[in-house]
């Protein structure tokens, strides 16, 4: 008894006199939602996004937003990042917060010098999340944060969606979390894409107001538009567009896309129909021929058709054929325009080194030092096998069912 | 005549008497001591019981001669509104019609039963006997040349008819609750288990109210040891006065330190009489409605009688609402302290910024405002049950509109912990034992200081021994987290879900393990199932 009563007033003594240990309440911290590196006069400048809450929330007595921006932007600069981050404080009153970082975004300079200190940055410490996802930009990363992104209310977490969503819908630019940057760069390959975020149209400081929200469509727009590209620790260049979506195909990074086709494999002026892939799989499997590797690549993908505008009957399954066959020679001329692109460059970002590794771990041993040489002898043999699974609402397109009638215009 | 009129005189002295020389209390206190004979002599009875009831008001006597040929003064002897006064006057007239008195000079044991015309009627020999009967509410017939004094129990008076019980209510299920009336409480539960087998043993309780305490079990279900426990836990109580059940139940309980109830209580005849036939064993205390019952396991709680009469996949449903109501109702103030203030990783980005805005501007650390708020709801809440009924609006409104809405809007407080507190506090209020829910109300503030002060760590800091200090719990030596620790998976059938009444063929074998089948020849649609 005497014994619980002493445990109880040791307990409450403890509690009082430790105070609340580690404590930070809400309204003290600066959530940041995007991060952002730059490189100026050989050191780090470190932006980030913080949250206005009550500009966001509906805060206390159901007004809130609208007057003030809801995120707001400080740099700092210092030797390293966190001594920039810690420098931070002298203008900003908040502790702040990494947990719920959702973007982060290197700028040019940056990702050229110092690639290997972010990423030891983000393993080493526990508040910084390494499945964060990373983006590039051309320029200065300050200057993508301090963006607004018209109707959304979050910039940073409208980025990160933008990045997920066109990941999941068009795989042109595969979105890499942290993480996954790390693992690609320290693989045998050593290669790593990275989307690039710009700013397009209009003037510089547009979207870095209020004002933008006002618009129905500001001119100026925050855009994936390439694919930048490491190898190792070394930024060596850009892919564009359709190079970024044939290397989509080859690292079986393709989780939904639209394809364009036309009605003959030769006519290439009119891709008038699409078709949307539902799901998709690409194995690659390497194949020792003579001195050099060859690649065989199976894809299989699937999905339905969206537009349609031949005049092929689709009840019959030779047309249905055909179409498939169009759609994949679409694929193959995507994959062929990859494959040059990644060939010119001289990386490896299907990842193929790693298949060699596995499937030939003796050889790879001896050919490891001289890996871009095979990889420049690599030989391609893709397959690609499309089924069209659902051909829509109605099986004749308009211009089927009203070919017959052409005489009348003829007349 | 004459002899009425000597009667007359003497009453009328010994009213003089009584007025100079009133009995002190402590001769009454101390109304044990005498097994002193009672003379034959009715004014010498009549003094001695005046005497040793110090002249109380509610003590009345009605003289009246006993005609025929032994004819003889005889009075009736009885405390106030606790005699049934249409009965006590027949009894009168027909003592009057007969020749009692020659009866029973010859021979007094025979026929007092028949010839009384009263139900229950015995022979009191001692002072004691007679006092103890009358302030139990008999009347007693006393006849001047007869030793013996007759008991007759004549009950009635004031009582609270049977209404529907106000704690524990149901949707479906009897209505009917116990009252303050210990036979009338009985009679509720014989009437719903007609067996040879119910017993009912009484102990009378407290050195000055003598409370009558009935314990209830069925014989050949209920543990025997459980029920000699009982016996010899009520019989140590050494206590002045027992007003209610919880008196008993924390004189009997197994450890009195500890929030968690071990003797669970209910106003509801058809919940004691469902226990009974589990094998628990109920105590049943006069001038409360409010039954014991004994020995409970921490799940019981859970329970209510109701459960057993909705279909059963809605009451398995609604045990798991009441379980998780009980988890939030203890942690979910803590956990919100605990998250907003340590853990912010673990809220998702747009709630994290949700909550973050209605915070902004509030003054009050988050633990600071939880513990201001939960007591002010424990502050109204004790204020609805203490309040007289006609104010009862004016503190939903202060309570709603004041505390709630206006304190929010104030910016004193935030949204979010408002509506934490009152889901808590809903929660609290689902629990269909109020004795759990105080446990859980308890225990919330000690989890929050913890919570404030270390986090989603703090929270865990304190689970930990109270799961511990709950698994060392025993009610009447069963374990009190049965079935789960030591885990029974027979019994769980019964817990957390309910199976359906052809499934279950048994009894909870961990309160009792006497007579376990409960249906001893399975049914046909039973085995069908199977």
């Amino acid at each position: 008894m005497r014994q619980a009563v002493l445990g109880c007033i040791i307990l409450i003594v403890c509690l009082m006199i430790t105070g609340c240990w580690n404590r930070t309440e809400l309204n003290e911290i600066g959530i940041t939602i995007a991060t952002g590196f730059d490189r100026q006069d050989g050191k780090w400048v470190m932006s980030y996004q913080i949250i206005v809450p009550s500009s966001v929330g509906t805060g206390q007595g159901g007004g809130g937003g609208g007057a003030n921006p809801s995120i707001h932007v400080f740099s700092t600069k210092g030797e390293t990042i966190r001594e920039a981050a810690d420098l931070g404080y002298v203008e900003n009153p908040r502790r702040l917060y990494f947990g719920h970082t959702d973007v982060l975004i290197i700028g040019k300079e940056a990702a050229k010098e110092g690639l290997m200190q972010i990423l030891d940055l983000y393993f080493r410490n526990i508040d910084a999340r390494e499945t964060v996802l990373v983006a590039i930009t051309d320029g200065k990363a300050k200057d993508i944060l301090k963006k607004l992104i018209p109707p959304e209310k979050m910039p940073g977490a409208a980025l990160s969606e933008i990045l997920r969503k066109e990941t999941s819908f068009s795989s042109i630019f595969p979105l890499i979390k942290m993480y996954q940057l790390a693992q690609k760069i320290t693989s045998d390959s050593g290669a790593a894409g990275v989307p690039e975020i710009r700013f397009t149209g209009g003037e510089s400081r547009e979207l870095e107001s209020q004002e933008a929200e006002k618009l129905t469509s500001s001119p100026g727009k925050l855009k994936i538009s390439r694919l930048g590209v490491f190898r190792r620790e070394h930024f060596v260049g850009w892919m564009n567009r359709q190079e970024s979506f044939g290397i989509s195909w080859l690292s079986d990074q393709v989780k939904g896309s639209t394809i364009s086709f036309g009605c003959t494999q030769d006519d290439l002026q009119h891709k008038n129909s699409s078709f949307r892939v539902i799901t998709s799989k690409t194995k690659v499997t390497p194949e020792k021929v003579g001195d050099h590797y060859k690649m065989k690549i199976r894809i299989k993908a699937a999905g339905n058709l969206l537009e349609f505008q031949c005049k092929d009957d689709l009840t019959k399954p030779e047309s249905i054929r055909i179409i498939e066959r169009n759609i994949e020679k679409e694929i193959l001329d995507y994959i062929d325009i990859g494959w040059k692109a990644l060939k010119k460059m001289r990386v490896d970002l299907p990842g193929f080194a790693d298949k060699v590794h596995r499937k030939y771990p003796n050889d790879w041993r001896k050919i490891k030092g001289s890996w871009p040489e095979h990889y420049e002898n690599i030989e391609l043999d893709v397959q690609v096998k499309v089924s069209v699974k659902r051909p829509g609402l109605f099986k004749k397109s308009f211009k089927n069912l009203t070919k017959e009638f052409d005489w009348k215009d003829g007349s | 005549m004459n002899k009425l009129g000597h009667f007359r005189l003497r009453l009328k002295k010994q009213k003089n008497a009584k007025l100079q020389d009133p009995v002190s209390i402590d001769q009454g206190i101390s109304g044990q001591e005498e097994s002193v004979n009672l003379t034959s002599s009715l004014s010498e009875k009549l003094t001695v019981l005046r005497q040793t009831l110090g002249g109380s008001s509610d003590f009345i006597i009605r003289e009246f001669v006993h005609p025929g040929e032994n004819a003889a003064y005889a009075a009736i002897c009885y405390i106030d509104g606790l005699v049934d006064q249409t009965q006590l006057n027949d009894l009168i007239i027909k003592i009057g019609q007969e020749d009692i008195n020659g009866i029973m000079v010859k021979d007094p044991f025979r026929n007092v039963k028949e010839d009384l015309p009263a139900r229950d009627t015995k022979l009191a020999l001692t002072k004691s006997e007679v006092i103890q009967a009358i302030l139990g509410g008999d009347s007693v017939v006393l006849i001047d040349g007869i030793k013996e004094a007759f008991t007759v129990s004549l009950p009635g008076g004031m009582r609270r008819a049977i209404e529907e019980p106000s704690s524990q209510t149901v949707i479906r299920g009897p209505k009917e609750g116990f009252t303050e009336d210990i036979s009338t409480n009985i009679s509720l539960l014989r009437r719903r288990i007609r067996s040879a087998d119910l017993r009912f043993e009484d102990r009378f309780i407290g050195s000055l109210t003598q409370t009558r305490v009935s314990v209830a079990y069925i014989q050949g279900i209920a543990n025997p040891d459980v029920v000699k426990e009982v016996f010899a836990r009520l019989g140590a109580i050494q206590t002045d006065s027992i007003l209610e059940s919880g008196y008993i139940e924390e004189f009997i309980q197994d450890v009195s330190f500890t929030p968690f109830p071990t003797v669970m209580n209910t106003e509801r005849p058809d919940s004691v009489a469902g226990n009974l036939l589990e094998g628990l064993v109920a105590v049943l205390v006069d001038g409360t409605p409010f039954v014991l019952l004994l020995p409970v396991t921490f799940f019981k709680f859970f329970l209510s009688s109701e459960d057993y009469y909705q279909r059963y996949d809605i009451s398995s449903f609604l045990r798991l609402i009441r379980l998780f109501s009980f988890i939030s109702a203890l942690l979910l103030p803590s956990i919100y302290i605990a998250v907003t203030t340590f853990q912010q990783e673990m809220i998702p980005t747009t709630l994290l910024i949700s909550l973050a805005a209605q915070r902004e501007g509030t003054p009050l650390p988050a633990l600071l405002e939880a513990l201001i708020m939960e007591l002010t709801f424990e502050v109204i809440r004790e204020a609805g049950v203490r309040m007289p009924r006609v104010v009862g609006p004016a503190i939903s409104i202060v309570g709603a509109l004041v505390l709630g809405q206006a304190a929010v809007q104030a910016g004193l407080v935030s949204a979010a912990m408002v509506i934490i507190v009152s889901f808590t506090a809903i929660s609290s209020f689902v629990i269909p034992t109020f004795s759990m829910s105080a446990a859980a109300r308890l225990v919330r503030f000690a989890l929050m200081l913890l919570a404030g002060s270390f986090g989603l760590f703090g929270i865990l800091a304190g689970i930990i021994p109270l799961f511990i200090h709950l698994v060392s719990l025993s009610s009447f030596g069963v374990p009190y987290f049965l079935p789960v620790a030591p885990l029974s998976m027979s019994n769980l059938k019964d817990v957390f879900i309910r199976v359906p009444w052809p499934f279950m063929k048994t009894r909870p074998a961990y309160i009792s393990m006497q007579n376990k089948m409960r249906q001893p020849s399975a049914g046909k649609e039973g085995r069908k199932e199977k």
